[in-house]
């Protein structure tokens, strides 16, 4: 497992909400098979993106409150947050171009 | 069966994942295949099935629930394994499931295709599993083993694996209620009260099993080389439309799999080619 992927406390996804300007989170739990479809996907994006977007992993079986936060009723569901604010959501596992283009419009935004 | 036959004439690696409720089975009789005159569906099956057999496929009972591409490969989500492959052939058959109402809008907010993909979310709250799927008992037991409330709605009389302790209807869905989640189910005038329904329905939607799938009038779109839009994506049969026949079925099956073993081939070429 590389380092690329981040997996945030509680407290430690606040504070990444505040320092990072992009920040993509996929919630997962170990016994959600297609989470695990996602998993290299997201390392992979974490490589590509790494220095322009903060990829993070959020168990939702440990971080409860977390999911419920943001009502994550389905797992996966990847949410990307720019300057802290909810900018995208995507709810299942989907190809690799659908979270790209998700990013890719946020860093021209920027 | 035909494009598992041809890939492995090719000298090709094949899995053959199958739902296990094959259509043709419940024709009386076919007369307009060539070679089998007045052969019963099922007949024609077990002969199909043995000449698989016979070549080393056999198919493997259970579901698939979604194909992911990546890296070049396809992950293939089958009974909750991950298998991993360089092409994917679909051979669905043409029974499209019509959604029910509420069904597209509440995807993810309480409606799902997996019991065991998205049980565990459920546990201590009300689900509703509506079962068409031969599987689908199963998958009812394993949620209420895992602390799921499970009611069993089917249009079929009550399955012998269900639990004794898992409530049945005999019914049908008529609306899956609710409006930021679900709430409930209608079952004709009868209203059950759930945080979650599974709909376990015997094939998945293409589109909904590989997303960006190109379709074309409820079919799967394929060019005469059976290749979907997807690379390493064929399809053939009666999911690529008109005229549902097994004749036409085999004839694309042959094609897809020649296909598909050419394109292996391509890219193994291409490899060697880069090193």
């Amino acid at each position: 497992m590389s380092d690329a992927v981040l997996h945030p406390s509680a407290e430690e996804f606040d504070r990444l909400l505040r320092s990072e300007p992009l920040v993509l989170v996929d919630f997962w739990a170990p016994w959600c098979t297609p989470c695990k479809m996602l998993a290299p996907l997201m390392e992979e994006l974490a490589q590509r993106y790494a220095g322009k977007v903060t990829v993070a992993k959020v168990d939702i079986d440990k971080h409860g409150a977390l999911a419920g936060r943001y009502e994550v009723q389905m797992i996966p569901t990847v949410l990307l947050f720019h300057k802290g604010r909810l900018a995208g959501k995507q709810v299942g596992m989907k190809p690799a171009g659908v979270y790209e283009a998700m990013v890719e419009e946020e860093l021209s935004i920027r | 069966m035909s494009a598992a036959v041809n890939a492995l004439t090719r000298g090709k690696t094949v899995r053959i994942l199958s739902s296990g409720d094959p259509f043709l089975k419940k024709a009386e009789r076919v007369d307009n295949y060539l070679g089998l005159y007045h052969v019963s569906g099922e007949e024609m099956m077990a002969s199909f099935l043995n000449h698989a057999k016979a070549m080393g496929a056999e198919p493997e009972i259970g579901r698939v629930v979604n194909i992911l591409p990546f890296g070049g490969k396809f992950m293939v989500n089958f009974n909750s394994e991950i298998l991993e492959a360089k092409t994917v052939i679909l051979a669905l058959g043409a029974s499209s499931p019509k959604q029910f109402p509420g069904e597209g809008e509440l995807l993810g907010r309480g409606v799902s295709y997996c019991a065991t993909c998205d049980g565990m979310l459920y546990r201590g709250k009300r689900a509703v599993v509506y079962g068409q799927s031969d599987s689908a008992a199963e998958e009812a037991n394993f949620l209420s083993r895992i602390g799921v409330e499970v009611t069993f709605v089917s249009g079929r009389e009550r399955p012998a694996e269900l639990n004794a302790d898992i409530p049945y209807l005999r019914g049908t869905i008529a609306e899956i209620l609710g409006s930021r989640a679900v709430t409930g189910v209608r079952v004709g005038s009868r209203i059950l009260e759930a945080q979650g329904v599974f709909l376990l329905r015997n094939s998945v939607a293409p589109g909904t099993l590989l997303e960006g799938l190109a379709m074309q009038d409820g079919f799967v779109k394929v060019d005469f080389a059976m290749q979907t839009n997807i690379p390493g994506v064929f399809a053939c049969g009666d999911c690529t439309g008109k005229p549902l026949q097994v004749s036409k079925a085999v004839g694309e099956g042959l094609v897809a799999g020649q296909q598909a073993a050419k394109y292996l081939d391509e890219i193994r070429k291409e490899e060697k080619e880069y090193v």
